[in-house]
C-alpha cells in the first residue's frame, strides 16, 4: 500500500515537471503573447510604442510608418502599468536593437490599480530570466513565491495559460513565422454608452486617481534604460472625450506630476489638447479609447509631433 | 475558511497532527477545539451563537431525559431553535430589518452571514432533542462530547445533517483509521475539489452572467445558462459533501451520503431520495411522518398535506423569499400530482418498454428541476419571469448572432480564449455526468483508484479555477 501511495505519488509530481516544462516551452512560442514575440523573433523596430490599451488601440504602426518612414512595433498592451512596460520594454532589448525612439502612452489611470496593473502571468514563461523573476517578486511577491512549485504558476491563472499553452503549440508545430498582428496593433469596438456606464455607476462623484510611488520607479527605470540604449524616450498623453474630465478631478495634478519628472530628465512630454477632438464623442468607442476613424488622425498627428 | 482557500489547507494537517497525537479517549477534545477555532475564524459571532445554543440545547436535553412525562422542555427546544434559525437567518447584520415573507431574497453567494452554520446545527438540535423524548437516543451526559456533535467542523457549515444516535456514537468508540480509510478519504476530497473547482466554478461564469446581468433574448443562450446552472447547484453541493465526508473520514468518523445519482431520477418523487438526503431525511422523520401519523385516518389528505408542510418548511429553510417559495410549490405540486397519479401511470405504462418509461422519467424529470431552479436561482420574480419568457420566446429563441448572443454572454466574452474556456466548460461537465455513475460505485463500495486521483489532480492543475474562487453555494443556507 505504502509503495503504491509512494509510486503515485512520484508520478504525480513528475507529472507536474512535465507539464510545467510544457506550457513554458509552448507559452514561450505562442508569437500572439508580445513578451514572447519579443523576445523570440527579431523585430528591430525604429519606433517603440508602449502604454496601456488606448496606446494599443490609438497608434496605428502602419500610419506612423507612413508619415515617419520608419518601422513602428506597438508594445502596448491592455491595463499595462509602468512595470509591466518596462518589463515589456527590457525584453524586447534582450532580442532587438534599441529602437530609435520609444513612446510611452501616459494617463491619469497608468499608477492607478483600479485601471492599470502589472500581470505577472504574461512573464511566467520567461522567468528564467532574472530580471523577470525580478520584476515579478516586486510587484506580485506572493505570485512569485507559489512558482516555487512546479506546475503552480500555470495553474493559477489556468483560464488565461492554457488557451495559450495549446495555441503556442499550434505556433511550434506550424512553424508560424508571425503572430495575428505583426505590428502589434490591437483594437477593439467598444460600445461607449456601456462604458460611460459604468464608470458613473462606479463613480459618480467622479474620483480621484492614485499616484503609485513603486510604480514611478519603474518609470524611472525607463528613463534610464532608455538613457542606457541611447534611445529617445517620448511621453505621450492619449486624448480624453471632454464630457468625462470633470470626473477626473485630480487629472491636472497627475499631468504636473508628469510633467515634473519629464522636466527632471529631459523627456519630452507631448500633451494633446486638441478640444476640438476631444470634444467630438463620435471619436470615442469609450472615454479614452479612440475610435478606428480618430486613431489613424491621433497617430499622423502623434507622429508629426515626435518628429518636429 | 471555506473548503478551498489557503487557509483551509494549512488548517487541516495541523488539526490532523495534533489529533493523532494526542490519546484515543482525548482526541474528541482536539476535534471540538479544532471546530470551535474553524468557525470562530470565519466568524466569532457565529462561534458565540454557537456555544450559546449547545448550552441551552444540551441543558433542556437534560431536562427532558430527567422529566420523562413534562413536554415544556421538548416544546421550548422546538422553539428557541426555530427562533434562532429565524433571528439568525433573516435579520441582517444590522440587526435593524427582516425580511419579510413577500421581500425578494437575493441569490448571493457572496454575503457575509453572521451566523454560519445555524441552518444545520438547530435542525440537529431537534433531532437530538426529539429522538431524546422517543427514547431513541441516550442523554449524552459529556457537554464536550455534546458541543462536538453540533459543532464537528466538516458538517458545520454546510451539512450533511447527522442523526444524533449515528454520529454521538462514534465520538466514544475506538476508531482505526487505515492506510486504506486515508487513501480513501484523500479520494473524497480530491474528488470534492475538482467538483467545486474544476466544474461548479467554471460553470458559474456563464450562469452569474445570465441570470445576473445579461439582457439579451436569446433563448437558447438562456436555456443553456438555466442547464448549467442545475450542474453547478449539483457540483457544488455534492462537492462540499465529498469534502465533508473525506475529512471526517480522515478523523475516524462516518458521515452519511447527501446525493446518490440525482440525475438518474425518473420522477420527482424519486428525485428528492438522490437529492439532499439528509435534510429530506430530518424533513420527513421529523415533520412529515408526524403530520402524516396526526391524519391517519385520511390517507390522501395526510399524503398531500404532509408533502406540501414538507416543501413549505424547506423552501422557507432556504430562505424567505417568494422566489424559494416558487420553487417548493412547484416541486410540492409536481409531488402531489405524482402520487395522485400514481395507480393510473401505473397502468398506463405497463404496457410500454420499462426502459422507454425509464428514459421518459428521466428527461421529464430533469427538465422539471430545471425549470423549478429557475426560481431557486433567479434574484426575484421579475428575473425569473423574464429568463422564462426568454426561454419560450420561439422569435428569438435562436441568436442572432453566434458569438455575441450566445459565446460572449456565457464566455464573458468572444475572444478565442473565451470560446475554448467555455468548450472545455461544457466538456467536463458533460465528462462528469458521464462518469458520474462510475464515480457513484466507487463511493458505495469505498474503494480507491489512484488512477482517478491522479487524474483528476492533473485536470485541477490545468483547468481548476484557483483566483476568483466562490464560495459554496449551500453555505449561505
Amino acid at each position: 500500500m505504502r509503495r503504491k501511495i509512494f509510486i503515485w505519488l512520484a508520478a504525480f509530481i513528475l507529472a507536474l515537471f512535465l507539464l510545467d516544462a510544457g506550457y513554458s516551452f509552448f507559452l514561450r512560442h505562442n508569437l500572439n503573447i508580445k513578451s514572447s514575440y519579443v523576445f523570440l523573433r527579431k523585430i528591430d523596430a525604429d519606433i517603440l510604442i508602449l502604454g496601456s490599451c488606448e496606446a494599443q488601440s490609438a497608434v496605428i504602426p502602419a500610419v506612423m510608418d507612413t508619415v515617419t518612414g520608419k518601422r513602428t512595433y506597438n508594445l502596448a498592451t491592455n491595463h499595462a502599468s509602468f512595470s509591466e512596460n518596462y518589463l515589456h520594454l527590457y525584453l524586447y532589448l534582450q532580442n532587438n536593437r534599441p529602437p530609435e525612439k520609444v513612446l510611452l502612452q501616459i494617463s491619469p489611470e497608468t499608477c492607478d490599480d483600479r485601471f492599470n496593473f502589472f500581470k505577472a502571468f504574461l512573464f511566467t514563461q520567461l522567468m528564467s530570466d532574472p530580471e523577470v523573476r525580478r520584476v515579478i517578486a516586486d510587484r506580485d511577491p506572493f505570485y512569485r513565491m507559489l512558482c516555487i512549485f512546479p506546475m503552480f504558476e500555470y495553474a493559477m491563472y489556468n483560464n488565461y495559460f492554457t488557451f495559450h499553452t495549446v495555441q503556442g503549440a499550434k505556433h511550434y508545430m506550424n512553424n508560424r513565422a508571425l503572430p495575428y498582428d505583426s505590428t502589434g496593433y490591437d483594437y477593439t469596438e467598444l460600445d461607449m454608452d456601456v462604458y460611460l456606464d459604468k464608470f458613473l455607476t462606479e463613480y459618480p462623484e467622479g474620483t480621484e486617481y492614485f499616484w503609485d510611488k513603486e510604480e514611478e520607479e519603474y518609470l524611472n527605470k525607463i528613463i534610464a534604460l532608455t538613457r542606457q540604449c541611447r534611445t529617445q524616450l517620448i511621453l505621450f498623453e492619449s486624448p480624453v472625450w471632454n464630457g468625462i474630465l470633470k470626473y477626473m478631478k485630480n487629472k491636472a495634478e497627475i499631468n504636473r506630476i508628469i510633467a515634473q519628472i519629464a522636466e527632471k530628465n529631459n523627456v519630452v512630454y507631448v500633451r494633446f489638447e486638441d478640444t476640438g477632438f476631444c470634444g467630438d464623442r463620435n471619436n470615442f468607442v469609450n472615454y479614452q479609447r479612440l475610435s478606428r476613424g480618430a486613431s489613424v488622425s491621433f497617430t499622423t498627428n502623434l507622429a508629426g509631433k515626435i518628429g518636429e | 475558511m471555506a473548503f478551498n482557500s489557503l487557509e483551509y489547507l494549512c488548517f487541516l494537517p495541523v488539526a490532523l497532527l495534533l489529533y493523532y497525537l494526542v490519546k484515543q479517549e482525548r482526541r474528541w477534545i482536539v476535534l471540538s477545539v479544532a471546530s470551535f477555532f474553524f468557525l470562530g475564524y470565519i466568524s466569532p459571532v457565529s462561534l458565540i451563537v454557537l456555544l450559546a445554543a449547545t448550552a441551552v440545547n444540551y441543558y433542556l436535553a437534560r431536562a427532558i431525559a430527567s422529566l420523562k412525562k413534562n413536554n415544556v422542555p421538548y416544546y421550548a427546544g422546538i422553539i428557541i431553535n426555530v427562533l434562532l434559525i429565524f433571528i439568525c437567518k433573516f435579520i441582517d447584520a444590522s440587526g435593524r430589518e427582516i425580511f419579510l415573507f413577500f421581500n425578494q431574497q437575493t441569490f448571493d453567494t457572496g454575503r457575509i452571514i453572521a451566523t454560519i452554520g445555524v441552518s444545520f446545527y438547530s435542525l440537529q438540535s431537534i433531532a437530538y432533542l426529539t429522538e431524546i423524548r422517543q427514547g431513541l437516543s441516550e442523554f449524552e451526559r459529556n457537554p464536550g462530547k455534546f458541543a462536538l456533535y453540533l459543532s464537528f467542523f466538516p458538517k458545520l457549515v454546510a451539512g450533511p445533517i447527522e442523526q444524533p444516535g449515528t454520529f454521538i456514537s462514534q465520538i466514544s468508540s475506538k476508531k482505526t483509521t487505515g492506510a486504506d480509510d486515508i487513501a480513501y478519504a484523500f479520494q473524497r476530497i480530491v474528488t470534492g475539489f475538482f467538483k467545486k473547482m474544476v466544474l461548479a466554478d467554471r460553470l458559474a461564469v456563464p450562469v452569474n452572467t445570465v441570470f445576473d446581468t445579461w439582457d439579451g433574448s436569446s433563448g437558447l443562450t438562456i436555456l443553456v445558462a438555466v442547464y448549467l446552472f442545475t450542474l453547478q447547484l449539483y457540483f457544488d453541493f455534492s462537492a462540499y459533501t465529498d469534502i465533508a465526508i473525506g475529512t471526517a473520514r480522515l478523523f475516524g468518523y462516518n458521515l452519511g451520503e447527501n446525493f446518490r445519482l440525482p440525475f438518474n431520477a425518473a420522477s420527482v418523487t424519486d428525485f428528492w431520495r438522490r437529492w439532499h438526503i439528509s435534510l429530506i431525511r430530518w424533513i420527513t422523520q421529523y415533520l412529515y411522518y408526524p403530520v402524516v401519523y396526526a391524519l391517519r385516518q385520511r390517507r390522501t389528505t395526510a399524503a398531500v398535506t404532509g408533502i406540501l408542510v414538507i416543501f413549505l418548511i424547506s423552501g422557507c429553510w432556504h430562505g424567505l423569499g417568494i422566489t424559494f417559495l416558487i420553487w417548493c410549490l412547484l416541486h410540492a405540486l409536481f409531488m402531489i400530482f405524482e402520487y395522485l397519479t400514481k395507480n393510473g401511470r401505473d397502468c398506463l405504462f405497463k404496457h410500454l418498454p420499462k426502459i422507454t418509461v425509464k428514459i421518459t422519467g428521466i428527461v421529464l424529470t430533469f427538465h422539471f428541476v430545471v425549470l423549478a431552479n429557475i426560481f431557486f436561482r433567479a434574484g426575484s420574480v421579475e428575473r425569473a419571469w423574464h429568463l422564462i419568457k426568454g426561454i419560450f420566446s420561439f422569435s428569438s429563441f435562436v441568436p442572432g448572432n453566434y458569438l455575441a448572443d450566445f459565446v460572449a454572454p456565457l464566455g464573458m466574452g468572444g475572444d478565442p480564449d473565451h470560446i475554448f474556456n467555455l468548450y472545455i466548460s461544457f466538456a467536463l461537465a458533460l465528462l462528469f455526468l458521464v462518469s458520474d455513475r462510475f464515480l457513484h460505485k466507487m463511493t458505495e463500495a469505498r474503494k480507491t483508484s489512484y488512477i482517478l486521483v491522479f487524474v483528476m489532480f492533473i485536470l485541477i492543475s490545468v483547468f481548476g479555477v484557483f483566483t476568483d474562487a466562490s464560495k459554496f453555494i449551500y453555505t449561505q443556507f
